[in-house]
């Protein structure tokens, strides 16, 4: 009996199909049909990285709106480009000077934009305008960046630079997912993560603690703790900011100095970056000055506790970094619990009764006051 | 007596086809979680001191930690933070806090 079999004609074209296919193997179709299906994924992620930076804009432009600012689009439009030439480095004498001058003209000219734009609103509402223009403009950035490798991909062929786009993309719009949220957050006011630094400050300071400006946006105060006199040292709250701490504590140190009160110990107290699988708001201690800035702080602390002997040491609060820019998870509020009791211990262990102890409260002070 | 075996060849091609067709669906369908963003409600709790209890309610603008407020006697913020919120689970009324 004969079998029922599929017509000639469906048999020829699968015939030819894979003879079509077979050939293009060896033409290098195939990698130019997946450098094609690349493209079109990062094409696709780009738009949302759109999407994400054109409502990150709005948002900021309608906060600063509420706040009656004077052509918000204007000065948003300029802080996206606004840009910082990092100093040379080729010759590193003098460095951590310049580039802390660079950063004060940054933050000078920032400032008196932000005056001008919004005279009506007050410190905190444009400290969290600024910031929120920052983030806006971070993702605008990571926008841009993502763009001009894709086009330069695309345009020079470079398959290698495609495929390592294609394959950091998730990596990059966590980052950007991260930014995001995180602009929410800022404009709402509340604590961050990295918060957690001035958190302990002032919850060592206590409540009522008479605080004075000792540097710009840094506030400092006196306690006492278990007999020994414990200075601390945090930015102005609760608007974003993350002061000047290095200045602050060189000078404040200085100060006890030359009244004859030199501290015994220097402790400071940040936010850090955990490493994937550890626990977030574990606690650590270790030696050095606890800060994540490019230098200008980071140095003021580690010089000044050179200059007159004083051991520095440092008690971290682990976390993500979509983490440390979003609402302050419970899990780190308890850390700062944590940190502050390790604070208290290390004041116990390494100080005696009538010394002096001088602690930093490292991180952007956002939704914690003083 | 050999089977006829020609139907295999389209069959792979319709297979070939048919996974082409599903990752596509699958990488629109990542793309549109990607835009509607994937992050979890979450829900912002302030912690107020009260002396000897705490209180918990839910963020207002304007909290900020170490601001007094007078929702009880000598109450002052001494917490905010984000909480991830339950399926399911509707806003919760003010409470004592564990001390």
């Amino acid at each position: 009996m004969a079998q029922a079999s599929l017509p000639d004609w469906i048999s020829a074209i699968s015939q030819l199909a894979f003879l079509l296919i077979f050939l293009m193997l060896f033409l290098g179709v195939n990698q130019r049909f997946q450098i094609y299906m690349w493209s079109r994924d990062i094409k696709a992620k780009l738009l949302v990285l759109e999407n994400m930076a054109k409502e990150s804009e709005t948002k900021a432009v309608e906060y600063m709106l509420r706040h009656n600012a004077r052509d918000p689009k204007g000065i948003l439009a300029k802080v996206k480009d606004f840009f910082l030439i990092e100093p040379v480095s080729i010759e590193p004498i003098d460095i951590i000077k310049r580039m802390d001058h660079l950063f004060t003209i940054r933050r000078a000219v920032f400032r008196r934009e932000f005056e001008k734009a919004m005279p009506e609103a007050d410190e905190v509402a444009r400290s969290r305008a600024e910031t929120a223009a920052e983030i806006a403009s971070a993702l605008n950035w990571i926008y841009k960046v993502v763009r001009h490798l894709l086009l330069t991909g695309e345009k020079t062929k470079n398959w290698i630079l495609i495929m390592q786009l294609q394959l950091i993309m998730p990596q990059i719009l966590k980052i950007a997912e991260a930014y995001k949220k995180a602009l929410n957050d800022f404009i709402k006011g509340t604590p961050i993560g990295d918060s957690a630094g001035p958190i302990v400050a002032l919850r060592l300071a206590g409540q009522g603690s008479e605080w004075r400006e000792i540097e710009e946006e840094t506030v400092a105060t006196s306690t006492v703790i278990e007999g020994r006199k414990v200075y601390i040292v945090k930015a102005r709250g609760p608007g974003s900011s993350v002061g000047k701490p290095g200045a602050a504590t060189e000078k404040l140190i200085e100060e006890l100095v030359a009244r004859g009160e030199k501290p015994s110990l220097m402790i400071t107290v940040d936010a850090a970056l955990k490493l994937e699988g550890e626990e977030t708001g574990s606690v650590a201690e270790g030696v050095g000055a606890a800060i994540g800035d490019p230098g200008p702080e980071k140095i003021r602390f580690e010089r000044i506790a050179v200059k007159h002997g004083i051991p520095l040491k440092a008690v971290i609060i682990k976390m993500g970094l979509e983490e440390a820019i979003q609402a302050m998870a419970k899990s780190i509020y308890e850390g700062s619990l944590k940190a502050e009791e390790r604070v208290r211990q290390l004041i116990r262990e390494e100080t005696r009764e009538g010394d002096t102890v001088v602690v930093i409260g490292v991180g952007n002070t956002i939704g914690v006051g003083q | 007596m050999a089977e006829d075996v020609t139907w295999i060849q389209p069959l792979l091609l319709m297979i070939a086809l048919g996974t082409v067709i599903m990752l596509t669906l699958k990488q629109a369908r990542d793309l549109k979680k990607l835009q509607e963003g994937t992050g979890s409600k979450e829900r912002i709790i302030t912690l107020i001191d009260c002396g000897e209890d705490r209180k918990e309610r839910d963020f207002k603008e304007g909290d900020y930690i170490g601001k007094q407020v007078d929702e009880c006697l000598n109450g002052v913020i001494v917490g905010i933070y984000a909480v991830k919120e339950e399926k399911g689970k509707t806003k919760a009324k003010p409470r004592r806090a564990a001390p």
